[in-house]
């Protein structure tokens, strides 16, 4: 173990380190999109239908307009709002859901586990993307049924890592000490053990938010998530796709700026996941697969 | 093996249990089902018709029961735009999606191949000359599927005009839509293959091979073969993500599939027919999980033989 961190710091390149990267871009785009309302040149709903599918750099527009006379610039300033809004919301309602059962179920073990294991066995036999439709299609759609549907096709992968590592830590004795003193379960589940998958919790949700991010797009893409008129990366690339022939910025910027957002929080998953590795010492060693879960897929 | 068979076929019928109480649930937590299953504009005393008709207005638990039997027999109410059975419908754009996902499939693993031989067949050795490919995935695996296809698109359909960007006419039809699902599935399988591969060439029996001289590729043929089980248990779970892929895909390159059925469907409000097709689509999930699970059992016997899960 020793030998190999050694080596992985000796490559290290001190200049350029792709979680820094991933964690430097992420950051900009947050900070865009927060400052949206004060950098963008012109209001990203206001129509200009003189000059319709613009190039870049015509009529005083730097980057063009769509096919409604829009600011292609001003909307993807704001492009990112929903993708973010609604990824970090379902990452934050599938994290916790996820981990409050995960440590219930590890900790008690007997009846709630089985039921919840099995309930996320039946989950996880499911297509997320199908599981998203059929709520979506049957459920109504609006902002919170979409940060729900994405939550809830996140939460098994929480509860599985933050379960099978509280089972792990339960028998260790600062736990047992705590137990034999008297002090009430839960307190036990909260002070001893929650610190314990922090750290599980943090990298999970970082390469969780690729994968919320990715649904959220897909599901916009497919008119299922946010709705026209409003400027959402997903839903600009299937509205651009029709201009295609004659203006292919409309449909190609946006999707660049998703692929970029998607990117960094894969490379910044990564990395935190790496780190638990090197540093994990025998915790991790014991467990390669819970310190670092794969990266999210495109749906 | 029995014993596994029939260990298996219970996660199965589980899973097809829950699957189809979830599609119960939320068809019948989200309002009156037969206010959705009527036509656009239909009035109260049709609706009421409607309801009595398909059941909905006895008692919860006995339209539980029914509902499974009406799955089971196919019974689904009618499509409202193509006016017949909604399972008919799903059944005629079933070839459509299991050639997209079938050629799909074998350009996944002729990729995965490629690019894990590459950089696993060094071992661990030779650095980003080996281990380019593994970027190339990490990026495809970062990249929308909608937009890889709406790329795709733009260069080979709009710019080159190659190829064809939309409908299933004719085998060149196929090529745009494949690569882009390809995509999807590629990088898992990719990323196991050049670990295991890695890990086996790190065995004695590899090293062993070499010291009698055997060719690097008669070497990397016996490694490779012994890599296989971890990428046959990713290639069962990228089974739904190439399900659930097709829906995109078949939607972006308007392929005349199962998947782009169930979005127009949405967009005409055909509730039946979404009902139906999605249900189908879970059930033949779960189904093809089953059949993937039988296979590893028959591939590993470690896996019949274990006591249950792990």
């Amino acid at each position: 173990m020793r030998k190999t961190r050694k080596s992985r710091a000796a490559r290290r390149n001190p200049f350029f380190s792709a979680g820094a990267f991933g964690a430097f871009v992420l950051g900009a785009i947050v900070l865009v999109t927060l400052l949206a309302p004060l950098i963008a040149p012109h209001d990203p709903l206001a129509q200009d239908l003189a000059h319709t599918n613009a190039a870049p750099g015509e009529h005083g527009y730097l980057l063009g307009t769509d096919q409604l006379g829009r600011d292609l610039l001003s909307r993807l300033l704001y492009g990112a709002r929903t993708p973010l809004l609604v990824g970090v919301l379902a990452v934050l309602c599938g994290g916790l859901f996820g981990t409050a059962l995960g440590l219930l179920a590890g900790f008690t073990r007997g009846w709630p586990d089985q039921v919840l294991s099995r309930l996320t066995d039946i989950q996880l036999a499911l297509p997320s993307i199908l599981l998203a439709l059929l709520v979506l299609s049957f459920g109504g759609q609006s902002t919170a049924v979409l940060v729900l549907v994405i939550a809830l096709t996140g939460w098994p992968a929480y509860f599985r890592l933050v379960r099978a590592r509280v089972l792990a830590l339960r028998t260790s004795e600062y736990v047992e000490a705590s137990l034999t003193q008297g002090i009430p379960a839960w307190r036990v589940a909260v002070r001893d053990l929650l610190p314990g998958v922090r750290g599980l919790v943090a990298v999970t949700a970082t390469l969780d938010l690729s994968r919320a991010v990715l649904m959220e797009a897909g599901l916009s893409y497919l008119g299922l998530g946010a709705q026209a008129p409003e400027a959402d990366w997903g839903l600009m690339v299937s509205e651009g796709q029709g201009q295609l022939l004659s203006s292919w910025w409309i449909a190609v910027l946006p999707g660049l700026g998703l692929v970029f957002l998607v990117i960094s929080a894969n490379l910044l998953g990564d990395h935190l996941a790496h780190r638990r590795e090197d540093h994990g010492g025998r915790e991790a060693a014991a467990e390669p697969s819970l310190a670092a879960p794969t990266p999210a897929r495109t749906p | 093996m029995l014993a596994f068979v029939l260990r298996r076929l219970g996660m199965t019928l589980v899973a097809v249990w829950g699957a189809l109480s979830a599609v119960f649930l939320v068809l019948h937590t989200s309002g009156d089902p037969a206010l959705m299953m009527a036509p656009v504009g239909a009035d109260e005393e049709q609706i009421a018709a409607l309801s009595h008709a398909l059941g909905y207005d006895r008692p919860i638990a006995e339209q539980y029961v029914a509902f499974f039997g009406d799955v089971l027999r196919g019974d689904f109410p009618d499509s409202l735009t193509f006016q017949q059975s909604a399972l008919h419908v799903v059944w005629e754009r079933l070839p459509a999606t299991l050639t997209l996902a079938a050629t799909a499939l074998a350009l996944a693993c002729l990729g995965a191949a490629a690019a894990g031989l590459w950089a696993g067949g060094a071992g661990g050795r030779g650095g980003a000359r080996r281990e380019w490919p593994m970027w190339l995935v990490f990026l495809a695996q970062s990249v929308p599927g909608f937009y890889i296809g709406v790329l795709l698109v733009w260069i080979f359909g709009v710019e080159l005009r190659w190829l064809p960007t939309s409908g299933a006419a004719g085998p060149a039809a196929l090529i745009l839509p494949a690569v882009t699902l390809a995509c999807g599935v590629t990088p898992p399988l990719a990323r196991v293959f050049r670990n295991s591969l890695r890990g086996e060439l790190a065995r004695p029996y590899t090293r062993t091979g070499t010291a009698l001289g055997m060719s690097r590729a008669r070497v990397l043929r016996h490694a490779a073969h012994g890599s296989m089980l971890p990428v046959v248990t990713v290639l069962g779970l990228e089974a739904g993500a190439l399900l659930g892929g097709t829906v995109i895909v078949e939607s972006v390159f308007s392929w005349p599939g199962v998947g782009q059925l169930v979005i127009t469907a949405l967009q005409n409000e055909d509730y039946p027919l979404v009902l139906a097709d999605l249900t189908f689509l879970i059930t033949a999930f779960v189904l093809v999980n089953l059949i993937v699970d039988l296979l590893y059992g028959l591939l590993d016997p470690r896996v019949r033989h274990s006591s249950g899960r792990s």
